[in-house]
């Protein structure tokens, strides 16, 4: 399941939208408006968007294509795992 | 208010055919059979994405959501924005952190959180102390979807006096317990499908119609921005845009808000419900498209004041501004629609909170003290009647007491439940921390955190206790204002790192770790017999 750790780079993409979002003083205006909404309520809601393309961007490129999906196939794919047997452990 | 006879009968038309789809959702994907956790409690672990898109979406945008914030809007103005950038970064916080809790749970068979506490930490108090926390957030919230189903009641002028007033609202939540008890989280998941549909098609055409009713949307901004910085809402603690003051609550209320949300159990439920833990991180992706919804809706706050709404004083209040705003420009047949939308949207968080605390009870209170060797028939069956006590608490606790304790109690919760963030999102990492450090700081988060909440007053200085989630800290030499949940959290995690270096010194047991480090990378599995977990 682990991506290439070129790839795990990625994962620092995802601080974007805490950054964007997080640091009020960057956005806590007026103007310039946008189709009425002032820049305050307009620049938040793009970062829904913005937020969104990151994270689908970054599942995109962290996921390793696999030959057969899971669901699919009747084989069991246990990429370096143990044992189903180890997976019917109990909590106790 | 008069008797809107359409209304009602539009609304009533919707919640029947919810009901109807509640009751058959024990055929759907139908299992062997339901006496299971893992089938009553989880779906089967076997949604995939649609439906998890739909279920997820149905349980964390809540009926209280939609009116609660743009009643903020409506009464305080920025500040209620916070539910914005709130459901922006959750979701990264999902994508990381979920899918390893998913990995661990399906290897394990963990149906609760606090199921992984006590495999990772080897502690019964500490997953004891969890699931509490979990059930005790959760009955307010429960509490407070009623509100929602009240406040569209109230706007269609639905009223009695003595015990009639409440009738509606009692035979509304018998009839969810009972599709709830027969189908389990089946309902809530084929249900949503029902709710997150009328949802965008309500919102969607009130954000095009209302705008061109009330001289669009830069109108309705001017008209808000006056009215939030009269004097005496400015007195009030209103604003359209955050000040200077302003900012430190309204990022911490964000981010505060954000870490605690999936540690609510049924936002875990609804992940654990799911088939593969890709399914969550396509969701994560997905998933925003709600957040634009809920940005929307919060800008009906402002066309609430635009179009010149005025709420009751007392009871309800500001969380009748949508309902009202909805029946005074829309035609009555759409107002039905749009107040069918709300209740609806009540129902699926309920049922799937219900479920959730349930499953909490079964495995983690009842099962770890009283029953240890229950099996999994006499599990499901623990759980099903628990998720009508739950009911009938939450429905007492709107029937006895008023609507702002419920709001108080919501408070109290978020503060609770992101107390338990260090045991489960930093355990999902690192076994670094100590068991009872982070007991330790459990406590510490949620005694100073109801302390803190406890001394704050309201904005306008008519209520002591309770008023705000926002406290103002004055303590080391430093002075701001934040969200009380997350200076309480902030609190929890020095004691437990302090506590960890200590009980590591003093060579303190720290317990066996059920899990290994892939568990936490592990993929689905073809289907097997249920494991015989517990």
């Amino acid at each position: 399941m682990a991506a290439k750790p070129v790839r795990r780079v990625l994962y620092l993409l995802l601080l974007a939208p805490f950054v964007g979002t997080l640091w009020v003083s960057l956005y806590a205006r007026d103007k310039p408006r946008l189709f009425g909404f002032p820049f305050f309520y307009w620049y938040q809601l793009a970062w829904v968007i913005a937020a969104s393309g990151i994270t689908a961007f970054v599942y995109v490129m962290t996921t390793p294509r696999r030959a057969a999906p899971p669901e699919d196939e009747g084989d069991p794919a246990y990429p370096g795992g143990p044992s189903p047997r180890h997976s019917r452990e109990g909590v106790r | 208010m008069n008797f809107d006879g359409t209304a009602f009968g539009v609304f009533l038309g919707l919640f029947l055919l919810v009901t109807v789809i509640g009751f058959a959702a024990v055929r759907w994907r139908r299992a062997e059979s339901l006496a299971h956790l893992d089938e009553w409690g989880l779906g089967g672990r076997s949604f995939g994405g649609f439906v998890t898109w739909f279920l997820l979406g149905g349980d964390l945008y809540t009926a209280y959501t939609f009116i609660a914030v743009p009643a903020l809007l409506y009464g305080a103005g920025a500040i209620g924005f916070f539910a914005v950038p709130y459901t922006i970064i959750v979701y990264p916080l999902i994508f990381i952190l979920m899918p390893r809790l998913w990995s661990v749970s399906h290897r394990h068979g963990y149906v609760t959180p606090a199921d992984f506490v006590r495999g990772r930490f080897d502690s019964r108090t500490l997953a004891l102390a969890v699931a509490v926390t979990g059930i005790v957030a959760t009955m307010p919230y429960i509490a407070l979807q009623l509100v929602g189903i009240e406040a569209v009641l109230t706007a269609m002028g639905v009223h009695g006096s003595g015990w009639a007033k409440d009738l509606p609202l009692a035979i509304a939540f018998a009839i969810l317990a009972a599709y709830t008890y027969t189908s389990g989280l089946r309902a809530p998941a084929l249900i949503a499908f029902v709710k997150d549909t009328l949802i965008y098609v309500v919102i969607l055409v009130a954000v095009i119609y209302i705008p061109t009713r009330l001289g669009g949307f830069g109108h309705i901004f001017d008209v808000a921005q006056q009215k939030l910085s009269s004097p005496k809402a400015a007195a009030a603690g209103a604003s359209f845009i955050p000040a200077g003051k302003g900012y430190g609550a309204y990022w911490t209320l964000a981010l505060g808000s954000a870490l605690a949300l999936f540690m609510y159990p049924h936002s875990i439920t609804g992940v654990l419900a799911t088939r593969d833990r890709n399914v969550i991180r396509r969701n994560a992706a997905a998933l925003p498209a709600y957040s634009l919804l809920l940005g929307l809706i919060a800008l009906l706050g402002f066309m609430a004041l635009a179009a010149n709404v005025v709420v009751p004083k007392t009871g309800l209040k500001a969380n009748l501004a949508v309902p009202l705003l909805f029946r005074q420009m829309f035609p009555s047949w759409f107002a039905g629609v749009g107040f069918a939308a709300i209740a609806i949207g009540a129902l699926v968080p309920a049922a799937i909170m219900s479920i959730a605390a349930a499953n909490l009870f079964t495995r983690n209170v009842w099962g770890m003290f009283q029953d240890a060797n229950a099996s999994p028939a006499r599990e499901a069956a623990v759980a099903k009647i628990v998720s009508l006590l739950v009911k009938v608490g939450a429905l007492l606790i709107i029937l006895f007491l008023k609507v702002d304790y419920a709001l108080n109690f919501q408070l109290i919760g978020g503060i609770l439940i992101l107390q338990t963030f260090p045991a489960i999102a930093f355990g999902l990492y690192t076994r670094w921390f100590h068991r009872w450090a982070l007991l330790a700081g459990w406590a510490v988060g949620i005694g100073t955190g109801i302390a803190m909440a406890y001394v704050t007053p309201n904005a306008t200085g008519t209520q002591a206790h309770f008023g705000s989630s926002v406290y103002h800290w004055t303590y080391l030499g430093l002075d701001f204002k934040a969200y009380a949940a997350l200076i309480a959290f902030a609190l929890n995690v020095v004691v437990a790192t302090t506590f960890t270096v200590l009980l590591r010194a003093a060579r303190a047991p720290a317990g066996n770790d059920a899990t290994t480090a892939d568990d936490y990378e592990a993929t689905a599995v073809p289907a097997l017999n249920p494991a015989p977990v517990g």
